[in-house]
Protein backbone atom coordinates (compact mmCIF):
# COMPACT_ATOMS: atom_id res chain seq x y z
CA UNK A 1 0.00 0.00 0.00
CA UNK A 2 1.65 3.36 -0.98
CA UNK A 3 2.35 6.07 1.89
CA UNK A 4 -0.18 8.61 0.02
CA UNK A 5 -3.44 5.41 0.27
CA UNK A 6 -2.11 5.09 3.97
CA UNK A 7 -2.30 8.37 4.63
CA UNK A 8 -5.93 8.80 2.86
CA UNK A 9 -7.07 6.28 4.85
CA UNK A 10 -5.77 8.03 8.06
CA UNK A 11 -8.20 11.15 7.11
CA UNK A 12 -11.11 10.06 8.82
CA UNK A 13 -9.32 9.16 12.01
CA UNK A 14 -7.82 11.96 12.08
CA UNK A 15 -10.60 14.14 11.75
CA UNK A 16 -12.67 11.96 14.14
CA UNK A 17 -9.68 13.13 16.63
CA UNK A 18 -9.66 16.80 16.14
CA UNK A 19 -13.88 17.07 16.54
CA UNK A 20 -13.12 14.46 19.79
CA UNK A 21 -10.08 16.62 21.01
CA UNK A 22 -11.95 20.10 20.38
CA UNK A 23 -15.51 18.70 22.13
CA UNK A 24 -13.86 17.01 25.26
CA UNK A 25 -11.57 20.22 25.87
CA UNK A 26 -14.08 22.39 25.27
CA UNK A 27 -16.60 20.77 28.03
CA UNK A 28 -13.79 20.10 30.24
CA UNK A 29 -12.84 24.09 29.63
CA UNK A 30 -16.84 24.70 30.57
CA UNK A 31 -16.48 22.53 33.62
CA UNK A 32 -13.17 24.68 35.10
CA UNK A 33 -14.38 28.20 34.03
CA UNK A 34 -17.78 28.19 35.86
CA UNK A 35 -18.78 27.66 39.24
CA UNK A 36 -21.44 27.32 41.53
CA UNK A 37 -23.88 30.71 41.89
CA UNK A 38 -22.31 31.17 45.36
CA UNK A 39 -19.11 32.20 44.32
CA UNK A 40 -19.98 33.85 40.79
CA UNK A 41 -21.32 37.02 39.81
CA UNK A 42 -23.46 37.28 36.83
CA UNK A 43 -24.54 40.17 34.82
CA UNK A 44 -26.98 40.36 31.90
CA UNK A 45 -27.17 43.03 29.63
CA UNK A 46 -29.79 43.60 27.26
CA UNK A 47 -27.20 45.26 24.89
CA UNK A 48 -24.80 43.85 22.37
CA UNK A 49 -21.06 43.27 24.43
CA UNK A 50 -18.51 43.29 21.84
CA UNK A 51 -16.15 41.75 23.93
CA UNK A 52 -17.40 40.21 27.10
CA UNK A 53 -14.61 38.42 28.58
CA UNK A 54 -12.97 42.07 28.54
CA UNK A 55 -15.81 43.50 30.39
CA UNK A 56 -15.54 39.94 32.73
CA UNK A 57 -12.09 40.84 33.54
CA UNK A 58 -12.18 44.46 34.29
CA UNK A 59 -15.42 43.51 36.48
CA UNK A 60 -13.25 40.62 38.48
CA UNK A 61 -10.64 43.14 38.87
CA UNK A 62 -12.72 44.90 41.63
CA UNK A 63 -15.02 42.56 42.81
CA UNK A 64 -13.29 39.43 43.58
CA UNK A 65 -12.59 38.11 46.56
CA UNK A 66 -14.45 36.20 49.85
CA UNK A 67 -17.23 34.27 48.30
CA UNK A 68 -16.59 35.40 44.92
CA UNK A 69 -14.09 33.34 42.07
CA UNK A 70 -15.47 34.90 39.04
CA UNK A 71 -17.72 37.49 37.15
CA UNK A 72 -20.00 36.06 34.09
CA UNK A 73 -20.91 38.85 31.76
CA UNK A 74 -23.40 37.96 29.17
CA UNK A 75 -25.68 39.55 26.74
CA UNK A 76 -29.23 38.35 26.74
CA UNK A 77 -28.51 36.15 23.71
CA UNK A 78 -26.81 34.38 25.13
CA UNK A 79 -29.62 32.66 27.07
CA UNK A 80 -31.61 32.74 23.75
CA UNK A 81 -32.09 28.40 24.56
CA UNK A 82 -32.50 28.64 28.31
CA UNK A 83 -34.23 31.82 30.15
CA UNK A 84 -32.81 29.95 33.75
CA UNK A 85 -29.37 31.55 33.87
CA UNK A 86 -30.78 35.02 33.12
CA UNK A 87 -33.71 34.98 35.57
CA UNK A 88 -30.99 33.84 38.36
CA UNK A 89 -28.59 36.55 37.01
CA UNK A 90 -27.32 39.00 40.16
CA UNK A 91 -26.83 42.54 37.86
CA UNK A 92 -29.30 43.32 34.62
CA UNK A 93 -28.91 46.33 32.52
CA UNK A 94 -32.05 46.44 30.54
CA UNK A 95 -33.19 48.31 27.75
CA UNK A 96 -36.73 50.87 28.64
CA UNK A 97 -39.00 49.00 26.59
CA UNK A 98 -38.21 45.71 28.53
CA UNK A 99 -38.36 46.62 31.79
CA UNK A 100 -42.36 45.94 32.26
CA UNK A 101 -41.15 42.51 30.48
CA UNK A 102 -38.47 40.75 32.76
CA UNK A 103 -39.64 42.71 36.14
CA UNK A 104 -40.56 39.99 38.06
CA UNK A 105 -36.64 38.97 37.71
CA UNK A 106 -35.54 42.17 39.61
CA UNK A 107 -35.65 43.04 43.33
CA UNK A 108 -35.79 46.58 44.64
CA UNK A 109 -32.96 48.35 44.48
CA UNK A 110 -30.85 47.99 47.73
CA UNK A 111 -31.20 50.27 50.79
CA UNK A 112 -28.73 53.67 49.99
CA UNK A 113 -27.65 52.41 47.20
CA UNK A 114 -28.52 55.51 45.43
CA UNK A 115 -27.29 57.59 48.34
CA UNK A 116 -23.69 57.72 46.66
CA UNK A 117 -25.90 58.75 43.17
CA UNK A 118 -28.34 61.06 43.74
CA UNK A 119 -28.36 62.73 40.38
CA UNK A 120 -29.36 59.55 38.47
CA UNK A 121 -32.77 59.11 37.12
CA UNK A 122 -34.38 55.89 38.69
CA UNK A 123 -36.92 53.61 37.49
CA UNK A 124 -39.90 53.37 40.14
CA UNK A 125 -42.66 50.75 39.54
CA UNK A 126 -45.58 51.31 41.90
CA UNK A 127 -43.16 54.17 43.16
CA UNK A 128 -40.18 51.14 44.59
CA UNK A 129 -36.87 52.32 43.26
CA UNK A 130 -35.89 49.18 41.10
CA UNK A 131 -33.72 50.29 38.16
CA UNK A 132 -31.05 52.96 38.03
CA UNK A 133 -30.29 54.89 34.88
CA UNK A 134 -27.01 53.25 33.09
CA UNK A 135 -27.21 54.66 29.79
CA UNK A 136 -29.06 58.30 28.78
CA UNK A 137 -30.14 57.51 25.02
CA UNK A 138 -30.75 61.49 24.65
CA UNK A 139 -27.33 62.83 25.97
CA UNK A 140 -25.78 59.80 24.51
CA UNK A 141 -23.74 59.36 28.03
CA UNK A 142 -23.89 56.52 30.28
CA UNK A 143 -21.71 53.92 32.00
CA UNK A 144 -19.77 51.29 30.59
CA UNK A 145 -19.55 52.72 27.38
CA UNK A 146 -16.20 51.01 26.45
CA UNK A 147 -17.40 47.73 26.85
CA UNK A 148 -21.43 47.66 26.31
CA UNK A 149 -22.65 49.07 22.90
CA UNK A 150 -26.04 50.47 23.68
CA UNK A 151 -27.16 51.94 20.43
CA UNK A 152 -28.50 48.76 18.04
CA UNK A 153 -28.70 50.44 14.66
CA UNK A 154 -31.64 47.77 14.49
CA UNK A 155 -33.47 49.50 17.38
CA UNK A 156 -34.79 53.08 18.56
CA UNK A 157 -32.10 54.55 20.92
CA UNK A 158 -33.38 54.30 24.70
CA UNK A 159 -32.52 54.41 28.18
CA UNK A 160 -31.33 51.67 29.66
CA UNK A 161 -31.38 50.82 33.60
CA UNK A 162 -29.47 48.96 35.86
CA UNK A 163 -30.82 46.24 38.33
CA UNK A 164 -30.89 43.67 40.46
CA UNK A 165 -31.47 39.89 40.52
CA UNK A 166 -34.52 38.81 42.98
CA UNK A 167 -33.09 35.38 42.75
CA UNK A 168 -29.57 36.77 43.40
CA UNK A 169 -27.62 35.05 46.05
CA UNK A 170 -25.05 37.87 46.20
CA UNK A 171 -28.37 40.52 47.52
CA UNK A 172 -28.87 41.01 51.16
CA UNK A 173 -32.45 40.37 52.14
CA UNK A 174 -32.71 38.00 48.67
CA UNK A 175 -33.69 34.01 50.26
CA UNK A 176 -30.25 32.17 50.66
CA UNK A 177 -28.33 35.15 49.86
CA UNK A 178 -24.94 35.09 51.22
CA UNK A 179 -22.82 38.31 51.06
CA UNK A 180 -23.95 41.70 49.23
CA UNK A 181 -21.63 41.39 46.32
CA UNK A 182 -24.09 42.44 43.54
CA UNK A 183 -23.81 45.82 45.23
CA UNK A 184 -20.23 45.87 44.38
CA UNK A 185 -20.78 44.54 40.80
CA UNK A 186 -23.23 47.06 40.41
CA UNK A 187 -20.95 50.42 41.58
CA UNK A 188 -18.38 49.23 39.48
CA UNK A 189 -20.75 48.94 36.51
CA UNK A 190 -21.69 52.19 37.35
CA UNK A 191 -18.22 53.65 37.61
CA UNK A 192 -16.52 52.61 34.21
CA UNK A 193 -15.60 54.17 31.29
CA UNK B 1 16.66 -11.67 2.31
CA UNK B 2 18.22 -14.24 4.11
CA UNK B 3 19.15 -11.37 6.30
CA UNK B 4 15.97 -10.15 6.70
CA UNK B 5 14.75 -13.58 7.72
CA UNK B 6 17.25 -13.59 10.12
CA UNK B 7 16.85 -13.81 13.84
CA UNK B 8 18.96 -10.56 14.36
CA UNK B 9 16.51 -8.50 12.16
CA UNK B 10 13.40 -10.27 13.82
CA UNK B 11 14.80 -8.92 16.67
CA UNK B 12 16.01 -5.26 15.29
CA UNK B 13 12.39 -5.24 14.10
CA UNK B 14 10.83 -6.17 17.75
CA UNK B 15 13.13 -3.84 19.32
CA UNK B 16 12.38 -0.43 16.84
CA UNK B 17 8.61 -1.29 16.88
CA UNK B 18 8.67 -0.88 20.92
CA UNK B 19 10.87 1.96 20.68
CA UNK B 20 8.21 3.23 18.49
CA UNK B 21 5.37 2.24 20.58
CA UNK B 22 6.87 3.84 24.07
CA UNK B 23 7.74 7.08 21.82
CA UNK B 24 4.15 7.35 21.30
CA UNK B 25 2.56 7.29 24.65
CA UNK B 26 5.57 9.55 25.64
CA UNK B 27 4.25 11.98 23.29
CA UNK B 28 0.43 11.32 24.44
CA UNK B 29 1.59 11.25 28.02
CA UNK B 30 3.91 14.89 27.27
CA UNK B 31 0.70 16.62 25.72
CA UNK B 32 -1.80 15.72 28.50
CA UNK B 33 0.53 16.85 30.67
CA UNK B 34 1.24 20.18 29.10
CA UNK B 35 -2.78 20.29 28.71
CA UNK B 36 -3.44 19.50 32.76
CA UNK B 37 -1.05 22.60 33.48
CA UNK B 38 -2.64 24.88 30.69
CA UNK B 39 -5.56 23.92 32.41
CA UNK B 40 -4.34 25.08 35.94
CA UNK B 41 -3.77 28.32 34.32
CA UNK B 42 -7.18 29.29 33.09
CA UNK B 43 -8.82 32.55 34.00
CA UNK B 44 -11.90 34.11 32.54
CA UNK B 45 -9.52 36.69 30.25
CA UNK B 46 -7.58 33.84 28.98
CA UNK B 47 -9.61 30.59 28.44
CA UNK B 48 -10.83 31.36 25.37
CA UNK B 49 -7.22 31.43 24.39
CA UNK B 50 -5.89 28.83 26.09
CA UNK B 51 -8.67 26.64 24.67
CA UNK B 52 -7.52 26.56 21.29
CA UNK B 53 -4.13 25.84 22.58
CA UNK B 54 -5.11 23.09 24.34
CA UNK B 55 -7.59 21.51 21.45
CA UNK B 56 -4.67 22.33 18.86
CA UNK B 57 -2.24 20.57 20.95
CA UNK B 58 -4.00 17.47 22.15
CA UNK B 59 -5.84 17.25 17.83
CA UNK B 60 -1.60 17.93 16.92
CA UNK B 61 -0.43 14.92 19.47
CA UNK B 62 -2.87 12.58 18.51
CA UNK B 63 -2.34 12.98 14.79
CA UNK B 64 1.48 12.39 15.58
CA UNK B 65 0.63 9.00 17.03
CA UNK B 66 -1.86 8.03 14.48
CA UNK B 67 1.00 8.78 11.69
CA UNK B 68 3.86 7.01 13.86
CA UNK B 69 1.38 4.19 14.11
CA UNK B 70 0.13 3.78 10.67
CA UNK B 71 3.89 4.39 9.03
CA UNK B 72 6.55 3.08 11.56
CA UNK B 73 5.24 1.16 14.25
CA UNK B 74 2.60 -1.05 12.70
CA UNK B 75 4.65 -1.90 9.91
CA UNK B 76 7.44 -2.70 12.01
CA UNK B 77 4.98 -4.70 14.19
CA UNK B 78 3.88 -6.58 11.00
CA UNK B 79 7.34 -7.40 9.98
CA UNK B 80 8.62 -8.51 13.29
CA UNK B 81 5.25 -11.14 13.44
CA UNK B 82 5.46 -12.42 10.44
CA UNK B 83 9.52 -13.19 10.48
CA UNK B 84 8.99 -15.01 13.73
CA UNK B 85 6.13 -16.44 12.49
CA UNK B 86 8.40 -18.05 9.82
CA UNK B 87 11.26 -19.28 11.91
CA UNK B 88 11.64 -22.51 13.02
CA UNK B 89 9.18 -23.37 9.77
CA UNK B 90 9.62 -25.75 7.66
CA UNK B 91 12.33 -24.90 4.50
CA UNK B 92 11.33 -26.07 0.85
CA UNK B 93 13.68 -25.22 -2.15
CA UNK B 94 12.46 -24.96 -5.59
CA UNK B 95 14.30 -23.99 -9.02
CA UNK B 96 13.31 -22.17 -11.68
CA UNK B 97 12.72 -18.81 -13.12
CA UNK B 98 10.95 -15.96 -10.47
CA UNK B 99 8.09 -13.97 -12.33
CA UNK B 100 6.61 -11.23 -10.07
CA UNK B 101 2.78 -11.24 -10.68
CA UNK B 102 0.75 -7.99 -10.86
CA UNK B 103 -0.66 -6.44 -7.64
CA UNK B 104 -0.59 -7.04 -4.20
CA UNK B 105 -2.80 -6.99 -1.38
CA UNK B 106 -1.98 -7.02 2.76
CA UNK B 107 -2.86 -9.78 4.89
CA UNK B 108 -5.01 -8.05 7.88
CA UNK B 109 -2.73 -6.71 10.36
CA UNK B 110 0.40 -7.82 8.96
CA UNK B 111 2.83 -7.28 5.80
CA UNK B 112 2.02 -6.45 2.12
CA UNK B 113 2.61 -9.20 0.16
CA UNK B 114 3.12 -9.75 -3.62
CA UNK B 115 2.49 -12.81 -5.67
CA UNK B 116 4.78 -14.36 -7.52
CA UNK B 117 5.36 -17.35 -10.27
CA UNK B 118 8.46 -19.90 -10.40
CA UNK B 119 8.40 -21.86 -13.71
CA UNK B 120 10.78 -24.77 -13.69
CA UNK B 121 10.69 -28.69 -14.43
CA UNK B 122 7.20 -29.14 -13.28
CA UNK B 123 4.00 -27.53 -12.98
CA UNK B 124 4.42 -23.54 -12.59
CA UNK B 125 4.59 -22.50 -8.49
CA UNK B 126 3.06 -19.49 -7.13
CA UNK B 127 4.80 -18.06 -4.12
CA UNK B 128 4.36 -15.15 -1.92
CA UNK B 129 7.04 -12.59 -1.46
CA UNK B 130 7.61 -10.02 1.43
CA UNK B 131 6.64 -6.63 -0.36
CA UNK B 132 9.63 -5.07 1.53
CA UNK B 133 11.67 -7.59 0.04
CA UNK B 134 10.49 -7.28 -3.89
CA UNK B 135 13.40 -5.33 -4.22
CA UNK B 136 16.31 -7.80 -3.79
CA UNK B 137 14.54 -10.15 -6.41
CA UNK B 138 16.54 -11.15 -9.26
CA UNK B 139 16.17 -10.29 -12.81
CA UNK B 140 13.19 -11.73 -14.01
CA UNK B 141 14.98 -13.93 -16.46
CA UNK B 142 17.93 -15.60 -13.91
CA UNK B 143 17.78 -18.88 -13.15
CA UNK B 144 17.35 -18.98 -9.19
CA UNK B 145 17.24 -21.56 -6.48
CA UNK B 146 14.35 -20.19 -3.99
CA UNK B 147 14.17 -20.97 0.05
CA UNK B 148 10.67 -20.94 0.99
CA UNK B 149 8.39 -21.66 4.35
CA UNK B 150 4.89 -21.74 4.03
CA UNK B 151 4.98 -20.45 0.27
CA UNK B 152 6.95 -17.74 1.70
CA UNK B 153 9.79 -16.95 -0.05
CA UNK B 154 12.78 -16.14 2.62
CA UNK B 155 15.68 -16.42 0.41
CA UNK B 156 16.48 -16.57 -3.53
CA UNK B 157 20.19 -17.92 -5.03
CA UNK B 158 21.20 -16.64 -8.35
CA UNK B 159 22.23 -20.40 -9.73
CA UNK B 160 25.82 -19.88 -9.67
CA UNK B 161 25.62 -16.14 -7.99
CA UNK B 162 24.21 -15.87 -4.67
CA UNK B 163 21.83 -13.24 -4.19
CA UNK B 164 20.69 -12.08 -0.17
Amino acid sequence: MSGLKRLWNLIPAMLLWAMLSLFLWGWIFTLITDTEPENKLTVFVDAAIPDATALAVRLEQEVLGGQIRMVKAHPFTYAMLSSEGLSRSDVYIVRESHLEEYREWFAPLPEGFTAALPALRLWQPEGVPTGILIWDAETGEGAAKTYITYSDPALPDEDCYLLFGAASLHLTGNPGSVDNAAVRLAETLLQLP
Amino acid sequence: MQQWYSPANAARQKKRAELCKWSMILLGAAALAVCIFLCTRVSTGNAARLLWWVAGLSTAAGWAVLLIAAFLYRPLKAQAGHIAGLRGGETEQYTGRLMLLPGGFQIPGSIVVRKAKLVGEGEPLTLNVNARCVRELPPRDALVRVTAVRTFITAVEVMGDERT
